[in-house]
């Protein structure tokens, strides 16, 4: 079946025109843009398939209609008659415009008008595209908010080293300031010592001496806790029983317990070894008691102690670590206390933290712990519900006796 | 007559010391810090030196290899506050280096007093 073709404005030859005119056509139709040739009067007088398609309206009828009757009288005056008018001016417009299409919502388009000229130079005609940047648009907006979360994790990074750094520094100062305040202990015991021998024994002066010594003791084990905190990790370590230390902080503590409160251990094997400082252990254990203790005062609770083996396989997504030990000692702490608020969750391990008030606990406690437990190769997790209570779980990495 | 020389940086702690060794009768020779201790050292009559282990000029670890080269009967108490390297580290160095005795502030000045008669006994 032969085509007929509309004649096109320049003389043709007749076949070959044709089959250029069909090809171009089919090109003008295949492209994704909306493609319209509008004349001097505003009229489309083409459109392809594309423009057709998206507007839902055949080409019959557009064709001969000015945009404005397309897009409303006042869009067509004040928007695109002056672009129209610019294009036929002789120059290329573009623009950015968002329409309602009826096929795809709301869409954002790049728009240009291009002038066509006659051989003489004439502008009859525009081409009018319509490209559809939506998905470019919503794609750079990714690559933006892609940017944005990048920004914000490198200021978090940059935060954490700080605050590392800090940390370091703080632990540096602590120590200094240890070994200052030392020097001051050791002079206030050493004349309260002489004082003591001066004074007569059993008398009231005597008496009130001793509690200068006893509180110079108390102080002294402070400045252990903050040497502990800015040295973390250069005690020596011996292969050490944890059921012993944690039977031992237990009989400690209980001494100390309101009736109310009930202990109940769970300790599974005596002969759980690990490699630590006995002595920095039982002061972990007696501090995460402590804590327990403090957090059920005033009210009847059960604090409830326990000892198990686990395996390392069993653990490796939640250590968030390269080397797992084969075997672990979970020692857990579990408390029918007030729990922890979730903000609060945050900060328990920063040093000098507390939600206590002035005079009743420095806040190292717990950082002190989680140094040691970490520079023990352990991991300390901490779970709480808001009054139901509180659970401490320590891993350690199992050793094996020297002896076996 | 059994001279003692007192080597501590930290004033008021030294004055303490030297005031605890008096009422015992010892004769105390005083020194700032490691430089002053060795030139102030007199072998023949110092029996026994304490000395603290983290000062300025000289620490107390040098005093101690020092003093033991020009007199290796003198006998020596060393002590440490801690903090800069840790007690546990100074200590057990001080120790290996040559002094007689470790401690580690703030100590018993009893117990010192004790140890100090007692390395001194063992000299006479």
């Amino acid at each position: 079946m032969k085509r007929y073709l509309k004649k096109s404005d320049k003389p043709g030859t007749g076949k070959s025109e044709s089959v250029e005119n069909r090809v171009y056509s089919r090109v003008v139709d295949t492209s994704r843009s909306m493609i319209s040739v509008i004349n001097r009067n505003y009229r489309y007088e083409r459109v392809n398939r594309t423009f057709t398609r998206a507007h839902k309206i055949p080409s019959g009828k557009i064709i001969g209609k000015t945009p404005g009757d397309l897009w409303g009288r006042e869009a067509f005056e004040r928007n695109i008659k002056p672009n129209l008018d610019r294009c036929f001016s002789g120059k290329t417009v573009k623009y950015e415009a968002s329409f309602d299409t009826p096929l795809s919502g709301k869409r954002f388009f790049e728009v240009s008008f291009r002038p066509v000229r006659t051989a003489k130079g004439k502008i009859t005609h525009l081409i009018a595209e319509t490209h559809d940047v939506t998905s470019l648009r919503s794609s750079q907006k990714a690559t933006s908010e892609l940017k944005k979360e990048l920004r914000r994790m490198e200021l978090d990074y940059e935060k954490r080293l700080l605050d590392a750094r800090k940390l370091e520094a703080l632990g540096v100062l602590a120590g200094g300031m240890a070994h200052d305040f030392n020097n001051i202990l050791a002079t206030v015991s050493g004349y309260t010592e002489m004082l003591l021998e001066d004074l007569p024994e059993e008398s009231p002066s005597s008496h009130k001496a001793r509690q200068i010594l006893n509180a110079v003791g108390r102080a002294r084990s402070l400045t252990e806790q903050i040497l502990t905190f800015s040295r973390q990790g250069k005690q020596k370590k011996e292969v050490t029983s944890v059921g012993k230390i944690l039977k031992e902080s237990i009989e400690f503590v209980r001494a100390g317990t309101p009736p109310q409160v009930i202990i109940r251990t769970e300790i599974i094997s005596d002969e759980v070894n690990v490699m630590a400082d006995p002595a920095q252990l039982f002061r972990i254990f007696l501090n995460l008691m402590t804590n327990a203790l403090q957090a059920m005062e005033g009210k009847a609770g059960t604090l409830s102690v326990g000892l198990a083996v686990v395996n390392g396989s069993e653990l490796e997504s939640e250590l968030r670590k390269e080397k797992v030990a084969p075997r672990y000692a979970l020692i857990t702490f579990r408390d029918t206390g007030s729990g922890i608020d979730r903000a609060v969750m945050q900060k328990i391990f920063d040093p000098f933290f507390t939600t206590r008030e002035i005079g009743k606990g420095t806040g190292l406690g717990l950082s002190v712990v989680h140094g040691t437990v970490s520079d023990m190769d352990g991991e300390i997790f901490v779970s709480s519900r808001k009054n139901k209570g509180t659970l401490f779980r320590l891993l350690l990495p199992v050793v094996i006796n020297k002896i076996q | 007559m059994a001279a003692i020389l007192l080597v501590e940086d930290e004033l008021e702690l030294k004055e303490m010391l030297k005031i605890a060794l008096a009422r015992r009768s010892f004769t105390v020779i005083e020194a700032e810090n490691g430089r002053e201790a060795i030139a102030r050292f007199r072998p023949g009559i110092t029996d026994l030196v304490i000395t603290d282990l983290i000062m300025p000029e000289e620490d107390g670890l040098k005093v101690i290899i020092k003093l033991r080269e020009v007199k290796p009967s003198v006998r020596i108490i060393a002590i440490s506050g801690g903090g800069k390297a840790g007690p546990g580290n100074y200590l057990s160095l001080a120790k290996a280096l040559g002094a007689d005795a470790v401690f580690s502030k703030p100590f018993s000045i009893a117990e010192l007093l004790k140890k100090a008669e007692e390395l001194l006994e063992i000299e006479q």
